[in-house]
Parts: structure tokens; C-alpha cells; sequence
């Protein structure tokens, strides 16, 4: 491995200036409006965000639904990848665009959408209502609906893209020593995309935990049920500035201790250390 | 899923560098910062102040407090127009030079139901009854902290299902039948389009409280430069008669 | 375990239907071009790829039929496959690579990794056990993918150009491991009709889906049912009698390279490309000199091939400024050599 590692470095061609000159400032595009951000919230409140109960609690619900919503995304998206990319489902085209629509449809029409489709009046929401007495907008549900409908593309497209570059002949091999297809998924398929499946669910984690125009439009807000930290924190730029920084940053530093700590995870796995 | 060609995204970017271009070029054009619930109304306005002779106006709808803060960081405004007089006295406090705030309008509450009120709302009081899904503006934003005002004044204690982030929000609860009621302004119903079935779908009904009543907003508007003439002549303009009118039409009270 | 049948299939534009007979113990080698759909026989045997039409038997059943509705999936037959690649799992190490076909039916954790164990070290392997697959030579990984498969106790063994993807110094090893007495009924696909003529007991010839002509090495080699199969085989072949590393023709003695054949008669082969030519007597190198005469040139397309005299009767195949370098002509005195390693034998 160290052997290996060296000789790369002394192999690879040095870095022509001009990418490396552009990837510097793709880097100070994303960190100076952050470092910015974070230089004008008045650090001397940060006593008041910890005490004060609504970031709180739109926090712990904020981490709650994303979660959740990841999980859900998992079990549904993983499935669909898989059709998407190992069966040959005529139409399977149009399937997997439909099903990643929402990643670049604004979020308030999403959340439109699932009105249409979900609210009282909608077209499955109505029945839900007159049959079932279900109701789903201005629900926590509701906010995991929504997270899930934006969010789950990007588990969807990474797993699959994975899935289609992984080497089917190991999958063939493992067949034919004896393992049924069950077992060739669970012992050779998934943890050969396990690198992407982990990415994925990042990616779907942050899309989910940032969300905020689908939630609002589908999920409404009210404090402990709907309000997650996003909606909070956009309500808070309406009336106090500094809480409303303060609680940016929160969800930056939360969104950031993530995926630092996840990125460090799937490298190793990537690199083969476990 | 792509850009339907390199072209468009191209020339869409070019045309978004002369938007900005145009903030700083052209002199004579006034430039507005107004309340979004104001759209409608100022835009009447605006047509007849032209049609007066007056110069070209651009304006920036907003929620009062984002204007606010962009102003206070130094937007290129001249005229700013408020949905709440605390924003006007953010701006004020910070802006040397500015002219006398004058209020152009007040906008009442009036409860949003479903065309019809298919329900039997008469009032305030109505919104007690537990079955009701009720949408009000969250107490953040103006209209929420009206709201709240209005049903103090009433004496009526409700239970939302959810706070929206701005009144417009609450009027689409109430027409997408999600929500039986909401508290919004007077203007947010009268300037809807009645002659289409779809967005009509929301009846206005009186607070049926004197005191709830009572509670209005109140537009302030300022030139934020004293010394700018035109600024000052538009000011005067939106005091006058053709400006009440049209805020009037619109569903707004005169001040 | 025997299997026969006729695996008719269509891949692609390729329209496969090749009659299949395999005798239990045996080594069978699919030979012919890329293309052929030598693979594809492999796939269909091993379940990989159903049959559209014909069917397979094996000595346990009927493996497929699809006019009757029948298919036994591949995990459902002892049949294990070798791929070209390894195929290996890459984020399992070695042992647990070789002990997966036993823990895929079921045989307990200590039991499959005692197993892998025993089969890393019979094939040579038992110092890799604890590496990561991404760590080990193309040879290693080749060995490791045999011992795989051969720890799943397979009654037939697939192997996909085994030696195709190893280099020169690594092939040697694999020959010896492909041809121990002790493996299971075993098809190998392969492009090198050496290869072919060494390992296997009966050869199959196929070309565009078809079966050209199938028997032992002796009855390809002597009679070519068509020039295909002689082009494709395009071998010299030579009897003789083998002693150790010393092979007699007719009187003169070769030294071949290393082999697994046991002493006596056998048939030796010579890659008509093997042999140089020169004027003079070369110096050092090759063990196998002699001199002969020319005696015929034949040129085709886009090569030449001289024949050469007493004592041993090769086709040697030049280029034509190789030709006109040597300035060679019918009848004319040649120095010819040829090295060890390239002299193959197999029994006959």
C-alpha cells in the first residue's frame, strides 16, 4: 500500500496552473460567503441559542425527520436503483427521469405537488381524508414526505451509477460457487457499492436537513411538529437578524462535523482500510 | 434534465449581467423599494404617475424586513415604502438624509375562507371551533404579529395548524382547500382575480370584533434621499388622490 | 461428471448451437477465434446464460431444457467457473474469496476457512491467506481464483482463458496446476491451440457459433478435417520419443522445456514462427541448432512460409524482409534453431 502510494506520487504529472488556479477560487467561492456568514453572528448571544428552546427544538427535529427521511430513501431508493440499473424494464428512461424530477424542480413546487397529490383536497389525500381520517399536511410525516421527495434522487443516482460500473463477472463467479441471488447481493453487490451507497445517503442526509421550500409548502410550520431549523431560521431573518445567523451556523456546524467525519468513513472504505 | 442548449444558458447569463448593468446606468430612473403585498396597487400607481409625466420607476418587491436590511447594507434605493412602521423606523434611524415618512395606506384583517364560506364563518369568535383548520402568518412576519393582535383584541384563543411564512402563503392554504381559514390582509383578497374559478376560491369575511378591527397595517413611505426631486414628487404622488384611489381599488384603507 | 446435450443460443447477432459431450474426469478445451462464443459454451454450462433451444444433462439431471421448462440455476450445480479477469471479490481478502463457496452452502465458518486453507495450499497459495485481493500479482490472483473454485468441490470446472491474462513467467505454474490428475472434470476455453493440444483430452474447434471438428490432440493435429482446424492449429507436428528432457525424431534429439508428460512416445509441436533461420551457425544462445536445406518457398497474403529438409521436416514462417535479409533461396543451405520452451510435447 505505502509502496504503492509513493510511486504514484512520483509518477503523477504535476498539476497544470490553470486548474489548479480555478480550483482555488471555486474554493474561496464556497468558503469566503461562509466565512463571512460566520464572522457577522454575534458570538456574544451564542449563550442565548442554547438556552432559548425554538432552535432547539427545531434542531432535534431538524435531525429527527432527516434522518428518518434518509432511512426511508434507503429502502425505497435502493430498490429503485437497482431496477434502474440491472433490469431492463422497458422505459426505464422515462422511469428514472420522473423519479429524479424533483432535484431540479424548485422546492416550492414540489411541495405544490405533493399538495396536489397528498393534501385534503389532493388526489390520494382526499380518500385518505373522507376513508381513513388521514391528514397528512402540518405533520411531522409530512415533513419526511417532503424530504424524501427532494432528497432521494440523490441516493438514487449515485447508487445506480455505481451499480452499473460495478464488475458483474465477480456477481457471475459468485453464482456459480454456490450462492443464491440473495446471497450474491448481500455478500458481493452491496458491498461492492457500499462506497456510493454511504455518499449517497449523505448527500440525501444534507439535501434533507437543508431542505426548506418543499417542507414549508407541503408541511406548513408549527413549532415541534413542522418547524424544522430551515424554516426556523428564514421565519428568524424576519424578525431577529443575529438569532437567525446563529442558527445558521448551528446547522452549518452540525451539516459540516457530518460529512467531514462520513467523507473520512467512505474514503477508508474506498481505499480498503475498514 | 439538460439545458436545452449551451446558447440559452449563455445569453440568459449575459442578460443577468445587464440587469445588474442597469441598476447604476440610467440616471433619471427611480428606483422603489416596496412591500410585496403592495404589488398590485403600486404598480396601478406607477402607470398613472408615468402617464403624469413622471420619470421611470423600477421597483423591488420584498417582505418589508428583507428590503429593509438591504437597504441599511446600502442598496441603490431611492424611495422605500414599509408594510410596518418598525421597519420604517430601522431604516430611519440608520439612513442620513432621508425625507419625513408619510403613511400612504392602511391594510385591514379580514378572515380568508373557501368561496362561499361554505363553513358559516361570521367571525373571529367562529375560529374557536375545534374542527377548524386554521392558517395564520407566523408571528415573525407583520401580518402573523397583526394577527395575533386582532384576536387579543378579541379575546380569541385559537389553536393554528401551522404558521406561514408570509400572509400570501396563508390566502393559498385557504384556496387549496388545505385549511378551512386564515387571517389576512384586506388587499390580499381584493386584488385577486375574480373572474377565475380557480383563484377565486377565497371569500373574505369582516373580523366581526370592533376592537379586532381596529388593528390595521400602516404603510409608511420615505425618500430615502431628501434631496432627491423626484423621490420627493413621487412621495407627495402616493399621498395624493390617483394614489388613493388605486390603493383603494385594491382593497386598501385610506390613511 | 459428464455432461451432454446441444447448447443452442442466440447473443447479440451470434446464433451459438454446438453439441456438447463431455466424459466425466476428462479435459475438454473449446478452441477458436474471439468471437467464436467459446464463452458463451462456459456461460451455458455453468447457468449463466440459458439456453434458447437444445438441452444440457448432466449425470445429476437435466441441467436445462427449455422446451420442457427446465433450468437448473447456476448455484444449483457443482459446476464452478474461472474467469479471465480472476473475478475475485475485492473487498473480501483471500481467504475469505476461497472459503465463500463453502459458506455460500452452508458449511460453518471454522469448516470453510480450514477448507480454503487446505486448497490455498495445494494450489501453491497458502502464503497469500491473510492478503487483500487488490494486493496480489496478476499470477497470484489467477492461482487464488483456482483455489476458489476448486474449494467450492465443483464436479466440473469452467476455465475462461486461464492463462491469458498472465504473463510469460507466471504461465508455466498455472499449466502445472491446470493439468494435475487430481482436479475435476474440467472445460477450458482458450485461443492458443498449444494450450490446447497440451492440457485437454478432447478439443473442440469452434468457429462462428459452430462446432468445426472435435477429438483428441492426436486426431486434430494428424487429420485436420478441414483447413480451418489446420490454419487455426497451424502447428508443426513431430512423433517421437520422449526421455526426460530429451525428445528423439527420427534419430535426432530435440531438448524441450519444462512439461508434465510422462517418458515414451508422444507428439511434439513447434509454432512455425519458433524457429529462426540464419546463414551461418548462430552463436550461443538456443540448445537446438542443425543444419538443413530449403526446400521449398510458399508465399501467401502477407507472409511466407519456408519448408525446410532433413532431419526435421518444419514449416518456418518469416516475414518477407526477414526472407530477403537471409537472401535464401530453393535449395540453398540454412541454419535453423529453436528454443527449449518453445517445443511442446503431449502425449500420444
Amino acid at each position: 500500500m505505502t509502496s504503492q502510494r509513493t510511486r504514484r506520487r512520483r509518477t503523477a504529472p504535476r498539476t497544470p496552473v490553470p486548474i489548479v488556479a480555478l480550483a482555488v477560487i471555486a474554493v474561496v467561492f464556497f468558503a469566503l460567503p461562509l466565512l463571512a456568514l460566520v464572522l457577522r453572528v454575534p458570538w456574544s448571544d451564542v449563550g442565548d441559542l442554547f438556552t432559548a428552546s425554538a432552535p432547539r427544538e427545531a434542531l432535534l427535529l431538524s435531525l429527527l425527520t432527516s434522518v428518518i427521511a434518509t432511512a426511508c430513501a434507503l429502502v425505497l431508493g435502493l430498490p429503485l436503483a437497482w431496477v434502474l440499473a440491472r433490469t431492463q424494464l422497458p422505459g426505464r428512461h422515462v422511469i428514472r427521469a420522473v423519479c429524479t424530477l424533483t432535484m431540479v424542480l424548485p422546492p416550492v413546487v414540489a411541495g405544490v405537488a405533493l399538495l396536489a397529490a397528498l393534501g385534503r383536497r389532493g388526489l390520494i389525500g382526499a380518500s385518505l381524508n373522507d376513508w381513513f381520517g388521514i391528514r397528512l399536511p402540518f405533520t411531522t410525516p409530512a415533513v419526511i414526505i417532503a424530504q424524501v421527495f427532494v432528497a432521494m434522487p440523490f441516493l438514487v443516482l449515485t447508487v445506480e451509477s455505481a451499480l452499473h460500473s460495478t464488475d458483474r463477472t465477480v456477481e457471475d463467479a459468485a453464482r456459480t460457487l454456490g450462492a443464491s441471488p440473495w446471497t450474491v447481493i448481500r455478500r458481493v453487490t452491496l458491498p461492492a457499492v457500499r462506497p456510493a451507497i454511504l455518499s449517497g445517503l449523505v448527500l440525501t442526509w444534507a439535501r434533507a436537513l437543508g431542505e426548506f421550500g418543499a417542507t414549508v409548502t407541503f408541511a406548513g410550520n408549527f413549532p415541534g411538529t413542522t418547524r424544522t431549523l430551515p424554516v426556523a431560521t428564514y421565519l428568524a431573518l424576519e424578525s431577529d437578524v443575529d438569532q437567525a445567523l446563529l442558527m445558521s451556523v448551528l446547522l452549518m456546524v452540525v451539516s459540516f462535523v457530518v460529512l467531514v467525519s462520513m467523507r473520512d468513513r467512505w474514503t477508508g472504505a474506498i481505499g480498503g482500510r475498514r | 434534465m439538460c439545458f436545452a442548449s449551451p446558447w440559452r444558458a449563455l445569453v440568459a447569463g449575459l442578460c443577468a449581467i445587464g440587469l445588474l448593468g442597469s441598476c447604476s446606468s440610467d440616471d433619471t430612473t427611480l428606483t422603489v423599494f416596496a412591500a410585496s403585498s403592495l404589488t398590485d396597487a403600486l404598480d396601478d400607481i406607477i402607470a398613472e404617475h408615468v402617464a403624469a409625466g413622471g420619470p421611470p420607476i423600477r421597483v423591488s418587491y420584498a417582505g418589508s424586513s428583507t428590503l429593509a436590511a438591504q437597504i441599511i447594507d446600502g442598496a441603490p434605493a431611492d424611495v422605500f415604502i414599509s408594510a410596518n412602521p418598525e421597519q420604517m423606523d430601522a431604516v430611519t434611524t440608520v439612513i442620513d438624509g432621508h425625507g419625513a415618512p408619510v403613511t400612504i395606506a392602511h391594510n385591514s384583517l379580514v378572515i380568508a375562507v373557501e368561496r362561499d364560506n361554505p363553513l358559516g364563518i361570521t367571525g373571529l369568535a367562529d375560529l374557536e371551533r375545534p374542527d377548524l383548520l386554521i392558517a395564520i402568518a407566523a408571528p415573525e412576519v407583520p401580518a402573523g404579529d397583526y394577527a395575533r393582535r386582532a384576536l387579543d383584541a378579541a379575546g380569541v384563543v385559537i389553536t393554528p395548524t401551522t404558521f406561514e411564512t408570509d400572509v400570501r402563503a396563508v390566502v393559498t392554504r385557504v384556496a387549496l382547500g388545505e385549511v378551512d381559514a386564515g387571517i389576512v390582509y384586506a388587499s390580499d383578497i381584493a386584488g385577486r382575480d375574480t373572474t377565475d374559478a380557480d383563484t377565486a376560491a377565497v371569500t373574505a369575511v369582516p373580523l366581526g370584533h370592533p376592537d379586532a378591527a381596529r388593528i390595521t397595517a400602516e404603510y409608511p413611505a420615505v425618500a430615502l434621499d431628501a434631496t432627491n426631486a423626484a423621490a420627493v414628487d413621487f412621495i407627495a404622488f402616493l399621498g395624493g388622490p390617483v394614489a388613493t384611489a388605486a390603493l383603494t381599488a385594491r382593497g386598501f384603507s385610506s390613511p | 461428471m459428464s455432461v451432454h446435450g446441444r447448447i443452442i443460443v442466440r447473443v447479440g447477432d451470434c446464433r451459438i448451437d454446438v453439441p456438447i459431450d463431455i466424459a466425466s474426469g476428462t479435459t475438454v478445451a473449446l478452441i477458436g477465434p474471439n468471437g467464436a462464443g467459446k464463452t458463451t459454451v462456459l456461460r451455458c454450462l455453468a447457468g449463466l446464460q440459458p439456453l434458447d433451444d437444445g438441452r444440457l444433462v448432466g449425470a445429476d439431471g437435466v441441467w436445462d431444457d427449455p422446451g420442457a421448462g427446465v433450468f437448473v440455476p447456476p448455484q444449483h450445480r457443482r459446476v464452478a467457473m474461472m474467469f479471465q479477469q480472476h473475478a475475485l471479490i475485492s473487498h473480501l481478502n483471500v481467504r475469505d474469496n476461497v472459503a465463500f463457496g463453502p459458506r455460500s452452502r452452508g458449511v460453518g465458518t471454522t469448516a470453510a476457512n480450514q477448507r480454503a486453507a487446505d486448497v490455498l495450499a495445494r494450489v501453491g497459495a497458502a502464503h497469500l491467506i491473510a492478503r487483500r485481493v487488490t494486493d496480489l500479482s496478476g499470477g497470484e490472483a489467477q492461482r487464488v481464483a483456482l483455489a476458489r473454485a476448486l474449494a467450492a468441490d465443483p464436479e466440473v470446472l469452467l476455465l475462461d482463458e486461464p492463462l491469458a491474462a498472465l504473463d510469460a513467467a507466471a504461465r508455466p505454474a498455472m499449466r502445472r496446476l491446470l493439468a494435475a490428475d487430481d482436479l475435476p472434470t474440467r472445460v477450458i476455453v482458450t485461443h492458443d491451440p498449444i494450450d490446447a493440444l497440451t492440457l485437454a483430452d478432447q478439443i473442440m474447434v469452434i468457429d462462428d457459433g459452430a462446432l468445426v471438428q472435435a477429438g483428441s490432440p492426436r486426431e486434430l493435429v494428424d487429420t485436420p478435417r478441414s483447413a480451418y482446424v489446420a490454419e487455426i492449429l497451424g502447428l508443426n507436428p513431430l512423433s517421437g520419443v520422449l526421455t526426460g528432457d530429451q525428445l528423439l525424431i527420427g534419430g535426432y534429439p530435440l531438448t524441450v522445456g519444462a512439461h508434465t508428460v510422462a517418458d515414451g512416445d508422444v507428439v511434439a509441436v513447434v509454432r512455425p514462427r519458433s524457429v529462426s533461420l540464419h546463414r551461418s551457425r548462430p552463436e550461443g544462445s538456443p540448445r537446438n541448432v542443425w543444419s538443413t536445406r530449403v526446400e521449398a518457398i510458399e508465399r501467401s497474403a502477407d507472409r511466407v512460409r519456408v519448408r525446410l529438409g532433413a532431419p526435421l521436416p518444419l514449416v518456418v514462417e518469416v516475414t518477407e524482409g526477414g526472407l530477403a535479409a537471409l537472401d535464401i533461396g530453393t535449395g540453398d543451405e540454412v541454419w535453423a534453431s529453436v528454443k527449449a520452451s518453445e517445443i511442446a510435447v503431449f502425449p500420444n
